[in-house]
Order: structure tokens, then sequence, then C-alpha cells
């Protein structure tokens, strides 16, 4: 197990007041919050925030750790002393309520088996509804647009005999449907934690997320995608071969299209997840790319363009 | 790759959630386990606004259970009050949004 230093996590110097150390969480809580932050380990920094929260905050907790770390450096291998939480007076029980959710060192130093943690209460007595997990998943595009099969490693707190809590990985197999959109979520009945005392197990809920693609964003069951165009395309019109989920289908551009120019493949967005459910469209974005004047013909031409087209792309310029 | 061996279980069931099917006020209340007075309070602020007229008859939306639950986690982690729970959700919602036209428009404009 590695040492962790929990003033590095928190920001602080090992001086630093409550106050500080209160206003350092509170920024850093709002910084990686998951349900705010759009960081990518998140989850996981505001998991380490809250555990370095947890000690840093409770002066009896604070000044236990103090005393440990002094000889530790970050990530350094560690193992608890001996004799540690003696000599210290502190309430009956103030293990933390989420030490499942906690680093081993945590669990070892405060967590419910510790010298600070209470006793833990028996559970065999009642009966309780095992609680409902949320996990989140990230798919190919492809795979909303097809369905397919996702096997998906999770790592669950179980709740062991003599009451301690164990993470165990686990994994399961699951079919995800055709026309799933990013937000939505699976439920999987029993996936959850198992109940206790004979009470049901919890459902574990997945929510879907996209992976970025290469040529599609998803904006519900829509799709946009840019399709760049040569000018003459634009202004004599074409017909387009432009890619969708579902391989090539040719596209009308109208006479005379302009740059920006939002047009709509019908039906051919994230399919329905129900038989009379709406389907999404295709949205293609026209880019007009305009080749670099790199040979003296190509020259030529502009130079025809220039002297023949009566154009001039900043008309409206003058007009404020 | 050194992998510890981990028991694969095939899950045959699923349930595809749809967001806008209807959720009475138990369930909401059975899955977010939130306190009527405090559920109130959440829907004054406007951070769900179920339909019916009283609150026996309170029907919610799948997304608001979402909404309940991201308002629970931000209240207890984040030290806000419900009101400024709602603005915080009400901000994620436009910056995910303009997050995704960014995207759309980052495809259209060149990176050079």
């Amino acid at each position: 197990m590695n040492f962790k230093d929990y003033y590095q996590v928190m920001g602080v110097a090992r001086d630093a007041s409550q106050d500080d150390i209160k206003r350092s969480y509170r920024k850093l809580a709002r910084k990686f919050h998951p349900d705010v932050s759009k960081e990518k380990d998140a989850e996981e920094k505001f998991k380490e925030l809250q555990e370095a929260h947890e000690v840093l905050k409770d002066p009896e907790k604070r000044a236990a750790y103090d005393q440990l770390g002094q000889n530790y450096k970050s990530g350094q291998d560690f193992r608890p002393p001996p004799d540690w939480g003696q000599g210290f007076e502190h309430r009956a029980n103030f293990s933390a309520g989420g030490d499942a959710e906690f680093s081993d060192f945590f669990s070892s130093l405060f967590g419910a088996r510790s010298p600070f943690g209470g006793a833990t209460r028996g559970h065999e007595n009642f009966a309780a509804s095992g609680q409902d997990h949320v996990a989140k998943i990230e798919i190919p595009l492809e795979e909303a647009f097809r369905g397919g099969v996702r096997t998906i490693e999770l790592k669950s707190p179980e709740l062991a005999a003599g009451g301690h809590v164990v993470v165990k990985p686990r994994a399961l197999r699951v079919n995800i449907p055709a026309g799933v959109i990013e937000g939505q979520q699976i439920r999987l009945a029993g996936q959850g934690s198992p109940g206790m005392g004979g009470g049901r197990a919890g459902d574990l809920y997945l929510e879907i997320s996209f992976q970025a693609h290469s040529l599609f964003q998803a904006q519900g069951r829509d799709l946009t995608m840019t399709l760049p165009i040569a000018p003459w395309e634009a202004a004599l019109g074409a017909n387009i071969a432009v890619p969708t989920l579902a391989g090539t289908v040719d596209m009308r551009i109208p006479p005379n299209a302009k740059a920006g120019q939002k047009l709509r493949l019908k039906g051919r967005g994230l399919p329905a997840s129900s038989a009379n459910g709406a389907v999404g469209d295709q949205y293609v974005v026209l880019k007009i790319v305009v080749p670099s004047a790199d040979t003296p013909r190509a020259r030529e031409l502009y130079e025809q363009m220039q002297s023949e087209l009566n154009f001039d792309p900043r008309a409206d310029l003058g007009k404020v | 790759m050194n992998r510890i061996d981990v028991p694969t279980i095939d899950v045959r069931t699923i349930e595809v959630l749809d967001d806008n099917a209807p959720i009475p006020l138990g369930e909401l209340i059975a899955v977010t386990h939130i306190e009527r007075s405090y559920l109130v309070e959440l829907v004054e602020v406007g951070i769900v606004s179920p339909t019916g007229d009283n609150i026996e008859q309170w029907t919610f939306l799948r997304s608001d259970l979402r909404r309940v639950v991201i308002a629970q986690r931000l209240i207890a982690d984040l030290n806000v009050n419900a009101a400024g729970a709602a603005l915080a959700l009400d901000l994620l919602a436009e910056r995910d949004s303009l997050l995704r036209r960014i995207d759309e428009i980052a495809a259209f404009v060149d990176e050079s």
C-alpha cells in the first residue's frame, strides 16, 4: 500500500489552518465534482479529495495523520505502525460514511476496523434491499447504430463476512441494443449490491455516452457532419456520395449552395429504440474548400473569374 | 499482461429506459430516498417540474430522477442550497449543449 499525501491532494501546506483546508476543499470539489467536471479522471480525483478532506477536516484524525506523515513521501510503500491510534482520544465512532469508496491506505488508518472506526453493527437481523449502482459506459457511435455486445468491468464494494467492505472486480457481458442515445440509462435488474437478510438485490444502471467520432457529432438521435465540397459543386449543384453510419448515400447539393448551409438526410441518424419511436436524421454542413492557385493554369482560371464575374464578397460590409 | 481472472456474467435481460417515461411520486421517492418536504423545495426552485394538481398526484419524467439525484449530490458535496443546485443544473445543461455546438463547428473550421 502506498502512502498518500493528503496535503498534496488538497493543495495546502502542512501548517494550513482548518479554514484554509475548508476553502481549498470547496474550490477543488467544484472543480472535480463528477457531475460538474469534464476532466477525464474527475471521479477518481474527487474521491481522493473527499478522502483527504475526511482526514484533514477533523483535528483528531489530522493530528494522528501528521504524526505519522513526517517520515513518508507520497506514493512511498507504507505499513501502518503497530501502535497506530494509541494515545489519541477520540469519539466512539468517527469512521467515514463512504468508507468503501476510499483507498486501502485510508481504510487501514481510519476505516471501520481501525482504532478510529467504531464497532460495526451486526447486519444479520434485518432485511434490506441492496443499493442501486450507476456506471458510465462509453460506446462507439457505430454500436449505438447497430447494437452490439460489450463486456463491462466493474469494481463493486461488497460487505464481506465480519462486516468489513471488500472491493470485488466483476465483468458483465451486456447486449447493447441499437438505438441507445447519449445520456440514456440501461437497467440491469439485480446487478447492484446484493440485498441483506433476504432483501432484493439492487439494480445496476449503465449510463451511455459516446466516444468521439471522426466524422459525426450526435445530439439525441440526430447526427451532424461537415462535408467538404469544391466551389463549382457549390455553385453548380452536384450529386455527392455522403458517408452515413449505414454506408454512403447519394445527396443532391442544390445549385448556389452556401458555405455553412445545413442539408438534411432524413432518417439517416440513429435508429429508434422502440417500434414506434422516432428515427434520427443526419445533417450535413457544407464546407467549401478552395483549390490553391499553384499552377499557371489554375492562376489563369482564377484571373478569368476575377475579371469576368462581378463578385464582391464584401458588398454587405459597407452598409453599416 | 498479468490480469486477474474476473468471472464474466452474461446479462440477458436489460431494459433501456425512456427519459420521457412518466414516474409517479412513490417511485421517485423510492429511488432517490428524498424527504417529501425536501422534494417540494426542489420543485419550488424548478429543479424538476412535475405535472399533477397536488403532491399526491405529482408525476415526473424519468429524466427528472437524474436531475434530483445530481441535485442531491451537488447540495451534499458542494455546500450549495437548492436554488444554487438549480442554477448549476441549468448552466451545466447549457454548457453541454454549447460544447456539442462547438464540436460541430470545430469540424467545420480549419484547425490551421
